[in-house]
C-alpha cells in the first residue's frame, strides 16, 4: 500500500511540475503556489478546480487499483476470462489440443479462457509474454519442449533459464515416428543403422527446423553419436514441406511429429514407421522400438501449460484441480484422438521435475553438439 | 457423365437450408474481412472454429472455406482504392488498380477484379474437379531442387515488374532478399540482422512489411501535398462497371491468370504468391502497349487478380489428395476436418464423396454469391474515394495499424510497418520501387533454403540441378528469360540512354 501512496504524491508531482514548468524546488510547495498565482482570472481559477479533482479521481483510482492488486485475496479467483497466449500458429495440433483441454478446463473454473495465437521463436514470445505477466493467474501460456528445452540456448532469447516460470500441468504428448516410404528397403531400425553405417551420409533425415533450435533433432543428432553413424539432417520449414519431400523420395527419413497430415499415410501404410524418437507410441505400434528403450533417450514432445512465477496458493490451487479433472473430460479425449496427439498428464510437481531434468539433459547435448560444430 | 453425377450428389447434399446459411455466412464474413487491410482469413477462421465443433463435418467446411476465397475478392478492394496491400498477392494489383482509381476508373478496376476473381475461381473449380489426384502426383515431384529452380524463374521476373530502371529494380530486388534474411538461419539456426530482438527472430512478417511500404507510404507521401478539401479521385468517376473495350482487353488476360494460378497454387511448397507476380509479368510481356503497364492498365489488374483466385482453388489439391496443407489457412481447414473424425488423404474422394463434391458445390455456389454481393458495393466503395484526405488518412492509418497488430496480437509487428512506411516514402522520393522488393523478399528465403536443402541432398554437388529433368527444365527456362531482355536492351542500347537522361 505504501507503494500506492507514494504513486499518487508522484502524480501530484508531476502535475505540480507541468503547471509550473521550473524544475528546481520542492514540488509539494510548488503545487500550493500555483492557484494563488492565477486567482486573477476567473476561468482560469476553474479549470485549475477541475484539474484538481481529476488529479485526485486519479488518485483514488491507483490507490483502489493498487489494492485490488496487492490485496493478495481473489478467494474467488478465477472472476474474469483467463488469457491463454498459444505459442503456435492457429490449426496445428498444439493449438487444436490447447483449444480442446482449456474449453475442458473451463467447465471447472466456471470462468472462459480467451486464446490468443502468439506464435514465434520456436515458442519463446508466448513465454516471454507470461514471464512478463502480473502472477495474478490471468495470464498463462502454452509450453511445449521447445520452448522451455531450445531457446534458451539460442544466444537471442528472451529468457535462459526456467527460473522466471511455474509450471501447472502437462496435458499431451506427441509422437515422433521416424518414417520411411513404404518401398524403402529397411523393414527394421537395425536395417537402417546398417545400411547408414556403411553409407556414411546417404541417410537424408528431414527434420522441422535446424539441428541447433530443433530439440527433436537435437536428440537424433545424439543418437546418431552413439551409434557411430553420420546422418545428413536436413531442416525443412514445417512438418508439411517435409511430408511432401519424403513422400516425393526426395529425402531419405521424416524425422518430425506426426500430425493431422501424417495420419492417413500411417492407416494405409505408405509410410512405414522404423522407430520411435518419442517416449510415447501411437497405438497399434506396440512393437516397433522406442529411442527410450533402446538408449534411454527420448525427445521430450511434451505440450502442457504455465504461467509466470510466483502465482499465490489460492490460483495454483484453484488451477491444479481443474486442469487435473479436464485431462478426464470426455470431449477433451475425443478431440485429443482426432488429432494424432496422447492425453498424458503431469500434475504441478511433476512437470516441474521434468522440465528440470529435460533442460540439463539438452544443456548437456547442446554443449557436445556446439563442440563438435566448433571443430568442424 | 460420372462427373455430372457426382456434382449433382455434392448439390443435393448442400441444398439443405442450413448448408445454404454456412456457405452464406462464410463467404460475407471473408468479403468482410478481405476488405479489411491485414486482418486476414486466419483470425477469423480460428475464432469460428470452435463455433463449428456442434455441425456437420460438411457445413464446418464450408463456411470456413468460404472465408477463405470470400476474403480473397475483398483483398483487391484496399489495393485499387488506397494502395494498401492485404497480402503479398495484391501487391501487383497494386500498381495499375491505385492508378486506375486515380484516373476515375475504380468502379471498372473493382469490377473486373471481381468477374475476373469469379471466371478464375470456376476455372480452378473445374480444374480441381477433374484433374485434382494426377496433378498431387505431380505437385511431389517437386523436391527441394525443383523448389530452387522455380524461384530463380520466379526472380527473373522482377524485369517485368519494374515501371522505371531495370537497375534500380535490381537493387531493391537485392534490398529485399537481405530484408528476408533477417531471422534465423534456415539451417543452422544462428541469428542473422537480429540485433538481441526476440521478435527479430522468426523474421519480419509479410503483413506489416507490405502495408507499409504501401499503405503508409501513400500516406505520408500525400501529405506533403495540400491536404484542405482534396480527395483521392483527381477526375470524375467513369462508370461503375467494366466497357466492353475493358472487356476486350481483360478477356485473355483472366483465362492466362487463372490457368497459370491453379497451376501454380497446387504446389504445396507455396507456389501461390508467384501467381500474381508472374500473371502480371506475362501479360506485360505479351502486351501490345507494355508502356501502359504501371499507368492503370486494366490488364494489370485482371490476371493477377484471377491468378490469384485460381491459385486458392489449386491450394485443395494437396489438401484434399494428400492431405498436405501448403499454407496456414489450408492448416486451419485440416484441423477442422480432422475433428469431425475426416481425413483426407490418397483415398479421401473415393471414402467420402458427399463431403469432397459438397465442397465443390458449394464453392460453385459461393462463388456465385460473392459476385452478387460484391457487385453492388462497387458503388459504395468508389463513394470512399470522394472523402477528403484530412478523413481518410486517419481512418487509414487506423486500419493499418489494427491490422498489423492482429496478425500476431504483438506491438513489435506495428512498429516494424511505421518502420517500412518511411521506408517506402523515402523509396518513393527518390524513384525506387516497391513491388520487386516484395517479391525478392517472398521468393529470397525460399530460394536460399532450397538451394541449400538441394546441396545437402547431392552432398555438396551442383549436378543436382542439371541432372533433375523439371529442374534443368527450370534453370534453361531461367537462362533464356535473362537472355532474352538483356539482349535487346543492348540492341536498343542508342535509344534509352537518352531517354534515361530526359527523365
Amino acid at each position: 500500500m505504501g507503494e500506492d501512496v507514494d504513486r499518487v504524491y508522484s502524480e501530484e508531482n508531476e502535475f505540480g511540475a507541468r503547471l509550473k514548468g521550473t524544475q528546481s524546488r520542492d514540488c509539494r510547495e510548488r503545487f500550493k503556489m500555483v492557484p494563488q498565482k492565477n486567482l486573477n482570472s476567473k476561468e482560469e481559477r476553474v479549470m485549475k478546480k477541475v484539474k484538481q479533482i481529476l488529479t485526485i479521481i486519479a488518485g483514488l483510482w491507483f490507490l483502489f487499483h493498487g489494492i485490488d492488486l496487492a490485496g493478495a485475496k481473489d478467494p474467488d479467483y478465477p472472476t474474469k476470462p483467463i488469457t491463454l497466449y498459444i505459442a503456435y500458429s492457429a490449426g496445428g495440433t498444439t493449438d487444436l489440443g490447447s483449444r480442446a483441454f482449456i474449453e475442458a478446463a473451463s467447465k471447472h473454473l466456471g470462468q472462459p479462457f480467451i486464446p490468443i495465437n502468439k506464435p514465434g521463436g520456436s515458442g519463446s514470445l508466448a513465454m516471454a509474454q507470461v514471464m512478463h505477466a502480473k502472477p495474478d493467474g490471468y495470464t498463462l501460456s502454452t509450453i511445449a519442449g521447445s520452448s522451455c528445452c531450445v531457446v534458451p540456448f539460442s544466444q537471442d532469447a528472451p529468457y535462459k533459464d526456467m527460473s522466471g516460470f511455474t509450471m501447472l500441468a502437462n496435458f499431451h504428448s506427441h509422437f515422433l515416428p521416424l518414417m520411411v516410404r513404404s518401398d524403402a528397403p529397411w523393414q527394421s531400425w537395425k536395417e537402417f543403422l546398417e545400411w547408414a553405417r556403411k553409407n556414411p551420409r546417404a541417410a537424408k533425415i528431414g527434420i522441422t527446423g535446424a539441428l541447433a533450435t530443433d530439440f527433436k533433432g537435437i536428440y537424433l543428432w545424439q543418437i546418431a553419436k552413439q551409434e557411430k553413424v553420420d546422418f545428413t539432417f536436413i531442416a525443412f520449414k514445417g512438418s508439411p514441406e517435409l511430408l511432401a519431400a519424403t513422400l516425393g523420395g526426395h529425402i531419405t527419413m521424416y524425422g518430425g511429429a506426426a500430425d493431422a497430415s501424417t495420419v492417413p499415410y500411417l492407416e494405409e501404410k505408405k509410410l512405414r514407421v522404423l522407430a520411435f524418437a518419442s517416449k510415447e507410441k501411437l497405438p497399434g505400434y506396440a512393437n516397433i522400438p522406442s529411442t527410450q528403450e533402446l538408449y534411454g533417450l527420448s525427445a521430450p514432445i511434451y505440450v502442457g501449460v504455465c504461467g509466470p512465477k510466483g502465482l499465490p496458493g489460492y490460483v495454483l490451487k484453484r488451477l491444479d484441480d481443474a486442469f487435473a479433472k479436464a485431462v478426464k473430460d470426455p470431449e477433451f479425449i475425443r478431440v485429443s484422438d482426432q488429432i494424432g496427439a496422447r492425453v498424458v498428464y503431469m500434475s504441478r510437481e511433476v512437470m516441474t521435475n521434468y522440465v528440470d531434468k529435460t533442460f540439463n539433459e539438452i544443456n548437456d547435448i547442446m554443449k557436445r553438439f556446439r563442440e563438435e560444430e566448433s571443430k568442424r | 457423365m460420372d462427373i455430372l453425377n457426382n456434382l449433382f450428389l455434392g448439390f443435393s447434399a448442400i441444398l439443405e437450408l442450413d448448408n445454404l446459411l454456412f456457405c452464406f455466412i462464410g463467404v460475407f464474413v471473408g468479403t468482410l474481412i478481405g476488405v479489411l487491410p491485414g486482418i486476414g482469413p486466419v483470425g477469423a477462421m480460428s475464432l469460428l472454429l470452435p463455433a463449428t465443433y456442434k455441425v456437420s463435418s460438411l457445413s464446418a467446411v464450408i463456411m470456413l472455406a468460404g472465408i477463405y476465397y470470400g476474403a480473397q475478392y475483398g483483398g483487391s478492394t484496399t489495393s485499387i482504392l488506397v494502395n494498401i496491400p492485404g497480402e503479398a498477392s495484391s501487391v501487383v494489383t497494386c500498381l495499375d488498380g491505385y492508378q486506375m482509381a486515380r484516373q476515375g476508373r475504380a468502379g471498372p478496376a473493382l469490377g473486373i477484379a471481381a468477374f475476373g476473381s469469379f471466371i478464375a475461381g470456376t476455372i480452378g473449380l473445374v480444374g480441381l474437379m477433374l484433374v485434382a489426384p494426377p496433378l498431387a502426383s505431380i505437385a511431389l515431384q517437386f523436391g527441394p531442387p525443383e523448389y530452387f529452380s522455380l524461384m530463380c524463374l520466379g526472380l527473373t521476373l522482377l524485369i517485368y515488374l519494374a515501371s522505371g530502371s531495370v537497375i534500380r529494380a535490381i537493387m531493391m530486388a537485392a534490398f529485399g532478399v537481405i530484408i528476408g534474411c533477417i531471422g534465423q538461419d534456415p539451417e543452422t539456426g544462428s541469428s542473422r540482422y537480429v540485433f538481441g530482438i526476440p521478435e527479430l527472430l522468426d523474421g519480419i512478417g509479410l503483413a506489416p512489411f507490405v502495408m507499409g511500404l504501401f499503405g503508409i507510404s501513400e500516406v505520408l507521401f500525400n501529405l506533403e501535398q495540400d491536404l484542405q478539401g482534396r480527395s483521392v479521385l483527381k477526375t470524375e468517376i467513369e462508370g461503375l462497371l467494366p466497357t466492353w473495350k475493358d472487356w476486350k482487353k481483360s478477356m485473355m488476360p483472366i483465362l492466362r491468370g487463372s490457368i497459370l494460378g491453379f497451376f501454380l497454387g497446387v504446389l504445396p511448397g507455396g507456389g501461390a504468391v508467384l501467381s500474381s507476380f508472374a500473371s502480371y509479368a506475362i501479360e506485360k510481356k505479351v502486351s501490345r502497349h507494355p508502356e501502359d503497364f504501371g499507368k492503370g492498365a486494366i490488364e494489370g489488374v485482371a490476371g493477377p487478380e484471377s491468378a490469384n483466385n485460381a491459385a486458392t482453388d489449386g491450394a485443395f489439391v494437396p489438401l484434399f489428395t494428400l492431405c498436405i496443407p501448403s499454407n496456414v489457412v489450408m492448416a486451419l481447414l485440416l484441423g477442422a476436418l480432422m475433428i469431425h473424425g475426416v481425413t483426407p488423404g490418397p483415398l479421401f474422394i473415393s471414402k467420402n464423396p458427399q463431403i469432397f463434391w459438397g465442397i465443390i458445390a458449394s464453392m460453385y455456389l459461393g462463388n456465385v454469391l460473392l459476385l452478387v454481393l460484391n457487385l453492388p458495393l462497387i458503388g459504395i466503395w468508389v463513394q470512399i474515394l470522394r472523402v477528403p484526405y484530412k478523413i481518410l488518412f486517419p481512418l487509414i492509418l487506423l486500419f493499418c495499424l489494427i491490422g498489423a497488430y492482429s496478425v500476431n496480437s504483438s506491438t513489435s509487428d506495428v512498429i516494424l510497418m511505421l518502420v517500412f512506411g518511411l521506408l517506402g516514402y523515402l523509396m518513393r522520393k527518390y524513384k525506387f520501387e516497391g513491388a520487386p522488393m516484395v517479391l525478392a523478399f517472398v521468393l529470397g528465403p525460399m530460394l536460399e533454403s532450397s538451394l541449400r536443402q538441394s546441396l545437402l541432398m547431392s552432398d555438396g554437388s551442383f549436378l543436382i540441378f542439371l541432372t533433375r529433368p523439371i529442374t534443368a527444365a527450370g534453370i534453361i527456362a531461367t537462362i533464356i528469360m535473362i537472355l532474352s531482355s538483356i539482349i535487346p536492351t543492348f540492341r536498343r542500347k542508342r535509344k534509352t540512354i537518352p531517354m534515361e537522361e530526359t527523365l
